[in-house]
């Protein structure tokens, strides 16, 4: 087990938009996560990241509680994110994107940049080599020198995930990534996906196309109105009475 | 020669140096996508300090100007570690009212001498003069004046620091720290989930500008052998984002060019002169209209940049040589 | 006595509130800082200085002309650095760096006309004192009170009973939405900086009147005040803006009777910076985070 959720809870001025999740990622998997709009997946991802503190409960990375982390000590000690909405560096090219990734596991300060010094100039010319494979990896290498904000929709969030690959975390959490994309890029994602996997990372998952989530994921965490109400592999899900009537039983939850 | 090298023109050009530093001093922050509207109160920090130690207490320049700059770094860590967890518009107010209390302060302080200003402040053309009378060259070179020739050297020390700058900045702008910046500047939240301590970044160009602005305000202070309250007002904090705003904050070429154009032409227009701030106010309204990227963006550098070396092949090339050198 | 310096003060303070509240007013709505809200506040003064010693009007009259300058002066602000920069996606600081030239332009205009040094209104306006007790009460400074009190009074109900007002507030709840629920925003927008240049300009009088000073840098030193008092009561808070108005008011005014007077300046901005220190959404703003959406 890498990541554990413990009775974890969210409110906004009184309303519970999460409350009381467990679950646990382990190393190597695909974790998704379904359920309806509204259901708080997005808000899970902003407590695991660092970018909200849960109200109530507790997230422990690798047996350390992260609560109270701050997002980039978080993403530095192995968890890294994509957003539903893409965030790139829209001014920066590819290339550079998936440089400012690899930050947190580089070391050159103010003095070596300015005097380039041997190090300095050693450690660009890793950042470089392995942002170009983190490009290549996500196929996406041709537009290496492209500004990130004139990319293709397609291609910007597969520069996304690059970006997080190249902080090179044990966990990655992708927000749905192929939303928006075409059936071929949709499977070309699948590949991404499975080859993350198979690297030795966790993916955990967020996507609405449950056709795509249940020939993916490894598991799947069902989330209504902020709870969790399932989880298993994806034919108990697909079986389970409780999944069922949120998805068909109630006109969108 | 004489005809060139008069006083008057030396002074404006030793203007348009300080200026570039003040320029580049709020291009750090923007760097960062952060708007500081206090290098006015950094720059009188730095030059009330280096005045206060060489008058009062008889510091050699050498010493004192760098110190004006690490008081101003000194003042910039109490309001930075506040104002960096600000955002946008709190911090361009957090700033522009820091730069207010300095001034009131200033004001009402003995040792500032208050409204009047410090006068007699040690010149440092007179110091590089008294150490070339020590080598010899007191009678001048070539048919230039001693004092032609230590103003000349105040020039030249000036654009040496300008110079370094805008090595520094350029340095920057392609090293790790430098990409972190431009990251937290495209958007700060994605830059801290990517692995960036943005907090730490922005405090850093903070001080990087407070330095910065405080040298200048030092050097100013030794080159016009006054300084007032007034010198530090409202105004000189505008006419600092000026420089900014007219040349493009984006790149470091931006702030130098318009530090350059807002001193030379009061200069050369006795209309600018005259109407000096409803024309900078002006500029301001229809830079925000019709160019807020300013007149130099990367855009226009990219431009030159394919026109001047047309044979710059393919844009992959043009880049890897723009990230190498 | 202390009472009479909460007395003194309130009244200093009920004139910041209404210059805060044209700056909170056009926070709410538009998410921008209008930094030449003090230049119209000094050309209200300017006005209202001009209509009671050339044209001999009295008091109201001249609050009225203020007004109506101030929300002339609003209408222009709007169209000319407002509004361009509203139609493309520009940086969020450009309308705060449009109106910073807006407000140099207006004070080195007045500079020009009316010249740099202070003037005064009429000794008829320096008023009679009311005494009551020890409390000393001049006819001016009711004057300031039940304008400014009357003022915040009305723009309350009327934010929140006319169909204007609560266009308004819709739009500062969200501007998208109010647009998609048939608000329309652009006539919002200009309605709201008119009346927060207008009221900025009844304040000019107001000041003027106070200090029986009018001079063309009064716009820079109550502006950066009003900004304090913004900060102090949450960006774009109506109550916050009332409450840290009065607030500074009584602050400064105790500042210069026990501590020392030539500091009065910096205390508003004293203030912020401590509060920012510990509650840098100001006292009566609410925290929010940003989330990943």
């Amino acid at each position: 087990m890498m990541l554990a959720l413990k009775q974890v809870g969210k409110n906004f001025g009184g309303l519970a938009a999460l409350a009381g999740i467990s679950f646990e990622v382990h190393g190597g998997e695909i974790l998704g996560i379904i359920g309806p709009n509204g259901a708080g997946k997005t808000t899970l991802f902003n407590l695991i990241t660092g970018v909200m503190s849960p109200s109530q409960g507790d997230i422990v990375f690798r047996e350390k509680s992260i609560v109270g982390t701050r997002p980039h000590q978080i993403t530095q000690l192995g968890i890294a994110r994509t957003f539903q909405n893409i965030r790139l560096f829209g001014n920066l090219s590819a290339l550079e994107n998936v440089m400012v990734g690899m930050h947190c596991r580089t070391q050159a300060g103010l003095w070596q940049g300015l005097w380039r010094t041997g190090k300095q100039r050693q450690e660009e010319a890793d950042i470089r080599e392995k942002a170009l494979a983190m490009l290549a990896l996500t196929g996406i290498a041709d537009v290496s020198q492209a500004l990130a904000g004139s990319l293709p929709y397609g291609k910007q969030r597969r520069l996304e995930i690059a970006r997080a690959l190249a902080a090179d975390p044990e966990i990655i959490l992708l927000d749905e990534p192929a939303a928006g994309m075409n059936e071929s890029e949709t499977d070309d994602l699948k590949q991404l996906v499975a080859r993350i996997r198979d690297l030795g990372k966790a993916v955990v998952l967020i996507e609405h196309d449950i056709q795509l989530m249940m020939t993916l994921c490894d598991r799947i965490v069902v989330l209504n109105f902020g709870q969790k109400i399932a989880e298993g592999d994806p034919a108990s899900i697909q079986a389970n009475p409780a999944v069922i009537e949120a998805y068909l039983g109630k006109e969108e939850g | 020669m004489d005809q060139w090298l008069n006083p008057y023109y030396l002074q404006i050009v030793m203007f348009m140096l300080i200026n570039a530093m003040l320029g580049i001093s709020i291009y750090f922050t923007l760097a960062t996508g952060q708007l500081s509207l206090g290098n006015a109160g950094f720059m009188s920090v730095g030059a009330y300090t280096s005045a206060l130690l060489s008058l009062k207490a008889g510091l050699p320049l050498y010493l004192s100007i760098p110190a004006g700059g690490v008081a101003a770094c000194v003042l910039a860590a109490v309001i930075g570690i506040p104002a960096t967890r600000l955002q946008g518009i709190y911090l361009a107010i957090a700033t522009l009212g820091f730069g207010e209390v300095v001034r009131v302060i200033i004001l009402n302080m003995k040792v500032t001498n208050g409204a009047l200003g410090l006068s007699g402040i040690p010149a440092l053309s007179v110091q590089i003069g008294k150490q070339l009378n020590s080598l010899g060259l007191g009678s001048g070179l070539g048919g230039i004046t001693v004092q032609q020739l230590s103003n000349l050297s105040v020039i030249g020390l000036l654009a040496l620091v300008v110079i370094f700058l805008v090595f520094f900045a350029l340095r920057l702008r392609h090293s790790r720290l430098g990409r972190a910046f431009a990251a937290i500047k495209d958007d700060e939240h994605a830059a801290e989930v990517t692995g960036v301590d943005t907090v730490r970044y922005k405090l850093l160009a903070f001080f990087m500008s407070a330095f910065v602005a405080g040298i200048a305000g030092a050097l100013a202070a030794h080159i016009t052998f006054y300084i007032g309250p007034k010198d530090f007002s409202y105004h000189r904090a505008v006419e600092i984002l000026l420089f900014a705003v007219l040349g493009g904050g984006n790149v470091i070429w931006g702030p130098l060019l318009g530090a350059g154009i807002l001193t030379l032409l009061p200069e050369l227009l006795r209309t600018v002169a005259d109407y000096r701030e409803m024309i900078y106010g002006g500029i301001l309204v229809i830079m925000m209209i019709f160019r807020p990227q300013g007149l130099i963006s990367e855009e226009t550098l990219r431009l030159w940049r394919s026109k001047l070396f047309p044979a710059a092949k393919t844009e992959q090339e043009a880049v890897a040589r723009r990230s190498a050198g | 006595m202390l009472l009479q310096q909460v007395v003194n003060g309130l009244t200093l303070g009920s004139t910041y509130a209404i210059i805060a509240l044209g700056y909170t007013l056009i926070f709410g709505v538009l998410n921008i800082v209008n930094m030449a809200h003090g230049e119209i506040f000094m050309i209200g003064a300017f006005v209202g200085l001009m209509l009671v010693t050339k044209l001999q009007t009295g008091i109201f009259t001249a609050l009225a002309g203020a007004m109506l300058t101030g929300a002339v002066l609003g209408y222009l602000l709007e169209r000319i650095a407002l509004r361009p920069l509203r139609r493309r996606e520009v940086s969020h600081l450009a309308p705060l760096i449009s109106t910073i030239g807006v407000s140099i332009f207006l004070e080195s205009l007045a500079l020009k006309i009316f010249g740099p040094q202070a003037q005064s209104f009429p000794p008829v306006f320096s008023g009679q004192l009311f005494e009551l007790g020890t409390l000393k009460i001049s006819i001016i400074q009711i004057v300031i009170l039940a304008v400014s009190f009357g003022l915040m009074i009305a723009l309350r109900f009327w934010l929140a009973k006319t169909k204007m007002g609560k266009s308004i507030r819709a739009t500062a709840e969200n501007l998208e939405t109010a647009g998609l629920l048939g608000v329309n925003t652009s006539q919002v927008i200009i309605v709201t900086v008119m009346l927060a240049s207008g009221l900025g300009s009844v304040a000019g009088v107001l000041v003027g009147l106070a200090f029986n000073a009018v001079e063309p840098t009064m716009g820079i030193t109550m502006g950066f005040k009003g900004l304090a008092v913004l900060i102090l009561g949450g960006l774009g808070n109506i109550t916050g803006a009332m409450v840290g108005g009065l607030l500074l008011g009584i602050a400064e005014v105790f500042s210069v009777a026990y501590g020392e007077s030539s500091y009065r300046e910096a205390v508003a901005f004293g203030l912020i910076i401590i509060l920012l220190f510990i509650r840098p959404q100001g006292l009566f703003g609410s925290g929010s985070a940003q989330g990943g959406r």
